[in-house]
């Protein structure tokens, strides 16, 4: 009888881990917080990878307009759980001539980070929220 | 019994102290008249071309994400800060630049030994403690590590102007050198460019 019930138990347990919704990873796009709707400057595309044990990321930004724009970014760096890492990065600015394409490189702080996320900010920004 | 219009009498009373209470400002942990605000110490200063913070700030994030990830960072040597020259016009305190390069690298597993703004405390330490009689447990004389590497480097600047634009170009260097083979191990740049209309 009490093999039956911890036979019991112990499916339940597989059952229930296996009904577990895992999260899907975020996209590249996902990990850019826009500080208000970007106009004119887009994200084409980035990608990560692991460098010399330290998180490289390069992403590249567009100016979708034929004036000159500027942008500001500063990155985040996270650990595997989530919790910020390294200190808090100034703002850069970035000017962008019309229509051209630009690609911004950067390193993580330590090798604790495995994920980013980059703040973006532009003054052409609608000031509403950036719609997902 | 209260009739219908006294109890709209008193809603409309209790209505106005809530909306009045709402709209009454908080009051706030602050001291002095309003005319100093906070900023953000990381936000773009745009005050004017002379160097500034955000110049600063972001000549010290490129140069340590950089050295950091140099192959001869992986064996966690010892380095020695040494003077950054100021080559251009302004009054530029390169001591700033070079503790929070320091401050980043220290945070990313690199190791300091002491310079020479701080040798003359250490020393002096050393002497109290082992020449005075007391102290029981002392820093033994003798002990100092040595370092690998010297980091040095210069800030230069050029200057131009006409009618109605000055451009301010500042480049700075930095460099790793194997102070043991004279090598340069490690060299790096970066480049900033500040406009304005005169």
């Amino acid at each position: 009888m009490k093999k039956y019930l911890a036979r019991g138990v112990l499916l339940a347990a597989v059952l229930g881990c296996s009904t577990l919704v895992q999260a899907a990873p975020l996209s590249i796009a996902d990990k850019v917080e826009q500080l208000g709707e970007m106009k004119y400057l887009k994200l084409n595309g980035g990608q990560m990878l692991q460098r010399n044990g330290l998180l490289a990321v390069q992403l590249e930004i567009q100016n979708q307009d034929k004036g000159d724009q500027q942008l500001y970014y500063r990155f985040r760096w996270l650990d595997n759980a989530g919790f910020t890492v390294g200190a808090e990065e100034g703002w850069k600015p970035m000017k962008f001539i019309g229509l051209q394409k630009q690609t911004i490189h950067s390193i993580a702080p330590v090798t604790e980070a495995v994920d980013f996320r980059m703040e973006v900010n532009s003054p052409e920004n609608t000031g509403a929220p950036a719609a997902k | 019994m209260k009739t219908t219009k006294q109890c709209a009498k008193i809603s409309a009373v209790l209505a106005a102290i809530l909306l009045i209470g709402g709209c009454a400002s908080n009051s706030t942990p602050t001291v002095g008249g309003g005319d100093v605000v906070y900023g953000d110490s990381k936000a773009v200063e745009t005050v004017s071309n002379e160097f500034g913070s955000t110049d600063l700030q972001m000549i010290a994030e490129a140069m340590a994400r950089s050295l950091v990830q140099h192959p001869s960072m992986a064996s966690r040597p010892f380095i020695v800060v040494s003077e950054v020259k100021n080559k251009t016009s302004e009054y530029i305190d390169t001591r700033n630049i070079t503790n929070s390069m320091k401050t980043q690298l220290m945070k990313s597993g690199v190791k300091f030994v002491t310079d020479s703004s701080t040798m003359d405390a250490q020393v002096e330490e050393l002497k109290k403690q082992n020449e005075t009689g007391l102290y029981k447990n002392k820093a033994k004389l003798g002990q100092m590590k040595g370092a690998k590497y010297l980091l040095t480097g210069e800030i230069t600047s050029i200057v131009k102007k006409n009618s109605n634009t000055k451009d301010v170009f500042y480049k700075f260097t930095l460099i790793l050198k194997n102070i043991e083979e004279g090598v340069d191990e490690w060299q790096d740049e970066k480049e900033i460019r500040k406009t304005s209309k005169r």
